[in-house]
């Protein structure tokens, strides 16, 4: 099914700074019938139907390439309009007020919260360590009951799982903005936020199978067909 | 932790070939038929390799790969032949989520470093291809398993995840292509040294041999051939004149149907059903 011919002017830019996996994005964006346009084109970005912020690497290096090239502002302007504005992986803790990852940057600081390093624990029952980063496939939970009615992730069913790979998690500060959990080694952390407007998926819809595709289409649906996430 | 079961597609040419010990290659088919097929069966990532490129300083794995990328929505990792930065981009621009590295990596390891700053932890694989020496270390071999590097694989597993490296793929040279078992012991070593994920690789010919890569060798995830192949090229539509030039065809022409003697048959799903009835989580 086309959802692009349902909208105007209905194509997904994918933020191009230099930072991480865009073109496996693009091609399950594409897979899912839309248009996808990597760009780091300002008003490109402004006219899209949704803006996805990609991304694997440091988040040092992410945001000050965003700062560089004036994007971080544009992308704050995303969020304000209220377009679409979907954070991957580094690209949700980017999303966040501040990080820690070696050293102190700030964020975008769209979602209040902080990124903080994964903890390695001690498995009780085998005595080893958690591998960090966390890499691999996890189920989501629910943070509150029915938190994913009307969301991209109102599709999921139970034994559904999403591919994860990151060493860092974030820590958003109002438990509203967390729209899905995941537990690695007796740890639970945001696996999904979601303020409005702006999402963020820790883990990477594009290469979560199936599954992930689903996800990708519920939210474009809802982008395409009623205007919000 | 969920166990991860890694498909590893070996690439000649155009096509997806099978040695032993890394050498002798069997032209099996094309590799985005077996990729497709693993991907609907449920693999959790998959790995290309082009094996020759490193010898011969090519890299023609493009084609394949973005062939690859646009059906499969797993991780994709790809190696074999990436000696710089800009290999690394071509790779990643073709639709892999992941590189492999060895021979770039030991000839010069600040190579990890850069290759991690530039592309983060996450994309960065380090390929250790190991044969054990007759004093037992296990040393790592180069160029396919041709080259001994005198660099001690343990040693060398703990100096890449202290370059950034965010996952480490281990062969066992002797193993690899014999489905007589992974290198449990070795993998244990090795898995138990490193704060990061460890992929075995090499040698299993029954899933009770996966089994024992997660329970006795400590393993994050593994990664199969002849295990899956032999069985899917018996399923698969294989059209031998499509294919390209690369490789042995003795198999595929004359014994395909036999399978392979040292491989007992399994599919994507018997692995998994079997790591599972062990107690182990993996996604079905």
């Amino acid at each position: 099914m086309n959802f692009v011919s349902e909208a105007s002017g209905g194509y997904v830019a994918i933020t191009d700074y230099r930072m991480g996996n865009l073109f496996s994005v693009y091609q399950a964006v594409v897979a899912c019938g839309l248009d996808a346009r990597i760009t780091d084109d300002e008003q490109e970005i402004l006219g899209a139907a949704a803006v996805i912020l990609p991304g694997v690497g440091a988040f040092a290096d992410a945001m000050r390439f965003l700062k560089a090239s004036g994007l971080d502002r544009t992308l704050r302007t995303v969020a304000e309009r209220g377009t679409p504005l979907i954070g991957i992986c580094l690209g949700q803790q980017l999303l966040m007020s501040e990080s820690n990852e070696m050293g102190h940057t700030e964020g975008l600081g769209i979602i209040e919260g902080n990124v903080e390093r994964l903890p390695v624990t001690v498995n009780t029952n085998t005595g080893r360590k958690n591998k960090v980063p966390h890499v691999g496939w996890s189920r989501l939970t629910e943070p509150r009951p029915g938190a994913w009615r009307g969301t991209a992730l109102r599709e999921m069913e139970n034994d559904d799982m999403v591919y994860f790979v990151h060493s860092y998690c974030s820590l958003p500060i109002n438990s509203a903005d967390v729209l899905a959990e995941v537990t690695y080694s007796g740890v639970t952390f945001a696996a999904a936020v979601q303020r409005e407007n702006v999402l963020g998926f820790q883990f990477h819809p594009e290469q979560s199978g199936e599954c992930g595709l689903a996800i990708y289409r519920a939210l474009f649906k809802s982008i395409l067909t009623r205007g919000s996430v | 932790m969920t166990i991860r079961i890694i498909g590893r597609l070996d690439i000649k040419g155009d096509n997806l070939v099978k040695g032993i010990h890394l050498e002798g290659l069997r032209v099996l088919g094309k590799p985005e038929s077996y990729a497709d097929l693993y991907y609907s069966e449920g693999i959790d990532e998959l790995i290309c390799m082009d094996v020759v490129a490193s010898l011969f300083g090519r890299n023609s794995l493009t084609d394949v790969v973005q062939r690859i990328a646009n059906n499969v929505f797993v991780p994709l990792c790809v190696g074999g032949g990436l000696r710089t930065l800009e290999d690394i981009r071509v790779a990643l621009r073709a639709g892999a989520d992941k590189v492999a590295i060895n021979t770039a990596a030991i000839n010069r390891p600040e190579f990890v470093r850069e290759a991690v700053e530039a592309f983060g932890s996450s994309a960065i694989v380090v390929a250790i291809e190991a044969i054990q020496q007759p004093d037992k270390r296990f040393t790592c071999f180069t160029d396919c398993g041709r080259q001994e590097s005198g660099v001690e694989a343990l040693a060398w597993a703990e100096q890449v995840s202290e370059l950034g490296a965010g996952e480490i793929l281990l062969t066992s040279v002797e193993r690899e292509g014999t489905g007589g078992g992974l290198a449990t012991e070795f993998c244990r070593q090795i898995a138990d040294a490193v704060p990061i994920p460890v992929i075995l690789h090499g040698g299993a010919g029954h899933v009770d041999h996966v089994v024992d890569a997660i329970t006795e060798g400590h393993a994050d995830a593994v990664c199969l051939a002849s295990l899956l192949h032999y069985n899917a090229v018996r399923r698969l539509d294989i059209d031998v004149d499509e294919l390209g030039d690369d490789g042995n065809f003795e198999f595929l022409l004359h014994y395909r149907d036999r399978g392979f003697s040292k491989v007992s048959d399994a599919t994507v799903g018997s692995v998994k059903a079997a790591l599972k009835a062990a107690n182990l989580e993996v996604r079905l």
